[in-house]
């Protein structure tokens, strides 16, 4: 019989000395390949097809999420495949050092999650205030027959488009300008919908998790009626590997 | 009322927002195969709702005659 050919899904790298009992009480697929005081936590998989689906994409999350528990980990993107063991282990050995450095880099930290969004009418009151001539042009729509309303519209989304920029650097100003000078260091990802304002990641060290969530809060009491946010964490430092590795680094094993 | 942190690990949105291009990136020859298709498709998606998304600017504001009113399909 042919033997199938496997394939090796990575979740993480970690700091270990018993790379045999790093894997308590993690799922019975989940193994290790150890290099000096590090270890590749990874699964044997049968192909190299793997959907973007719910399940998938949750379970990536919840075994990195679990190992974090313990100790600090450095997280695969999802989908990071390896052919070989000695893949595996070439990488550890390439990027010993990195990798080293990124560790010591996150150890005592933790990585939180802000998203705000404005409420749906608040917003409305706020765009029909401060921008007037956006105000005109949508009473003009309005008065337009319904079958030549489509083109106006979409001009007009474009309008409010372009004004969301301003407000949404204005949030930035009032919102994350303050966390981020609690945290040590922050990012600012893509925007998820028209509504939302901020979409942000902050590394907060350990012992200044409360005084940052004090301030989320400070903040959440003073825009409440305009924004909903959406506080998230501690998550694995998912916005703060710097690490970019190309596939050379790691030789052919 | 004061916000918590909530560390939903079923909130997709905040997964995925996560896992697709951050973390460690190897590079994308050694990500699995199907990702990359199913990446494209999403991709494909959000280009075919960019009018989409000018209309909910639109609504943004309050315009929402529109959706009384349904308009052409763009594809």
């Amino acid at each position: 019989m042919m033997k199938s050919k496997k394939y090796y899904y990575a979740y993480g790298v970690i700091e270990t000395e018993e790379p045999k009992t790093c894997l308590s009480g993690l799922q019975e697929n989940m193994s290790v390949i150890p290099y000096r005081d590090l270890a590749l936590v990874f699964s044997e998989v049968a192909n190299h097809s793997l959907q973007l689906t719910k399940e998938n994409a949750l379970a990536h999350h919840q075994i990195i999420a679990q190992i974090m528990k313990r100790q600090t980990i450095i997280p695969f993107s999802f989908g990071t495949l390896f052919n070989k063991k000695s893949e595996m282990t070439g990488l550890l050995t390439a990027a010993y050092g990195e990798i080293k450095k990124t560790l010591e880099q996150l150890y005592g930290k933790l990585e939180l999650g802000l998203k705000v969004i404005w409420k749906k009418e608040a917003l409305a009151i706020k765009l029909e205030r401060d921008y007037e001539d956006l105000k005109r042009f949508k009473e003009e729509i309005l008065s337009l027959p319904p079958d030549s309303v489509y083109g106006p519209a979409i001009l007009l989304g474009q309008r409010v488009e372009a004004v969301m920029k301003e407000i949404q650097s204005e949030c930035q100003e009032q919102i994350y300008s303050p966390l981020q000078a609690i945290a040590l260091d922050a990012r600012l990802n893509k925007l998820l919908n028209e509504r939302m304002v901020l979409n942000a990641a902050f590394l907060v060290s350990r012992d200044q998790e409360t005084r940052f969530d004090a301030m989320v809060n400070e903040l959440y009491e003073q825009y409440q009626e305009q924004l909903n946010f959406m506080y998230s964490g501690p998550w694995p430092p998912y916005n703060f590997i710097n690490l970019k590795l190309d596939r050379h680094v790691i030789g052919r094993g | 009322m004061a916000v918590t942190k909530s560390i939903d690990a079923s909130s997709l949105v905040e997964v995925i927002d996560r896992i697709l291009d951050k973390g460690l990136v190897i590079d994308v020859f050694v990500r699995v195969s199907l990702v990359g298709i199913e990446l494209l498709a999403i991709e494909a998606r959000v280009v075919l709702a960019g009018v989409e998304t000018y209309l909910k600017y639109a609504e943004a504001i309050g315009l929402t005659k529109l959706a009384a009113h349904p308009h052409p399909v763009i594809v």
